[in-house]
């Protein structure tokens, strides 16, 4: 293998020499041993995987941050949706009837209230769900979800906050 | 004459390092210490970007919570304006918006508990009364300081919709409109060029009555 390096591959590749006597490796230079490339290789390999391990474990918390709070503003724009839904009126029975909370599912786009700098806001799409559960004894389920992207990171959740409603008095 | 040469101290026998190996051990270090300290500023950078959010997030947190737990348990509340000590509900048929909230637990008069922006200390502030003889309380409802920049009012009364409302009800849902001026943990002032920029709340609360 040397030999197809040339000077350069020898003196990487050289073999180490061996003092018969006592059996130990030895070079050149008056009894002075060096590093070999193995070892040289494992203790970079090493401070690599140090350094890597440092800045994974640093990225991990950095991540686990922001999801926290993405996860804490997201459920926030959640309970403001499910809170305003069951303001809705709803009476089902005769002779004064009004289903406006069964018509309220809908779909919206916002952001995240969260610390902003330059426009980069986060995004968000919540969706209210309203479903008429049972009509005797009436009683509705509002599902609101609050689907959003972790910045810089990637993966899209889901925080989903639910109550069942039972008609205005 | 022929002097005696005399080579006390001398090398013999050892060799230093050359250029090369020199060079190449230096460099190495330098990466070394060099990508140690990259990955440490890094961490120090992202520590400082997560003390942000979640120092905003706790505050917003314990803000939002005590104003929900408030809300969602009064018999009736008032949006208007708290000066002096005195507050003034909005007249009706003018939209249902101010900068406090008064509520009242159950259908007497005490107890009751206000929200109010101090104009002085730009804080969101909270206080109540349990009637005469007992002691109230006051605190902060969040730590970092607000707005009123009469575009969007603290609070306001609205509808299922969002919508403002223009005739008080006392049961009405109410926004919460939170812009913030300052965050205190870290200290960062709120404003273009800053490392934060924009950092609001908006959200709603309805009575459980």
């Amino acid at each position: 293998m040397a030999g197809a390096f040339g000077r350069l591959g020898y003196l990487i590749f050289r073999p180490m020499k061996i003092d018969r006597t006592t059996g130990t490796a030895k070079n050149q230079r008056g009894g002075q041993e060096a590093f070999t490339l193995i070892e040289v290789a494992f203790a970079a390999a090493i401070a690599a995987l140090v350094l890597a391990g440092m800045f994974q474990g640093y990225n991990l918390v950095g991540r686990q941050a922001q999801y926290s709070a993405c996860s804490l503003a997201a459920n926030t724009i959640a309970m403001g949706q499910l809170e305003k839904v069951l303001a809705a009126n709803w009476v089902p029975a005769p002779p004064y009837t009004n289903n406006t909370l069964l018509t309220l599912s809908s779909t919206n786009t916002g952001n995240l209230c969260l610390p902003s700098a330059q426009g980069n806001v986060v995004n968000c799409t919540t969706t209210t769900t309203i479903t008429l559960i049972s009509s005797n004894p009436p009683y509705a389920g509002i599902l609101v979800q609050c689907v959003w992207t972790l910045p810089s990171y990637g993966g899209t959740y889901t925080n989903s906050v639910a109550v069942l409603r039972a008609p205005t008095l | 004459m022929r002097m005696p040469c005399f080579k006390t101290g001398t090398r013999r026998g050892r060799r230093a390092f050359t250029l090369i190996e020199a060079l190449l051990a230096s460099t190495t270090l330098v990466i070394i210490i060099g990508s140690v300290i990259m990955c440490n500023l890094y961490g120090l950078s992202m520590a400082a970007r997560q003390q942000i959010w979640l120092s905003a997030s706790s505050d917003a947190g314990k803000a939002v919570g005590t104003l929900m737990n408030d809300i969602r348990s009064a018999n009736s509340l008032y949006v208007g304006t708290y000066q002096t000590n005195v507050f003034i509900p909005v007249a009706n048929n003018v939209q249902q918006s101010g900068v406090a909230l008064l509520i009242y637990p159950t259908t007497n008069a005490t107890p009751w508990t206000i929200y109010y922006y101090d104009s002085v200390s730009n804080n969101l502030d909270r206080t109540n009364y349990y009637g005469t003889g007992q002691p109230g309380d006051f605190k902060l409802v969040s730590a970092n300081p607000i707005t009123n920049d009469g575009t969007h009012a603290i609070f306001t009364e609205v509808d299922y919709t969002g919508t403002p409302l223009t005739t008080s009800n006392t049961l009405a849902s109410i926004s919460i409109y939170l812009s913030f001026t300052k965050l205190q943990d870290p200290q960062i002032v709120i404003q273009n060029g800053s490392v934060v920029d924009l950092y609001q709340i908006i959200t709603t609360v309805t009575p459980r009555l």
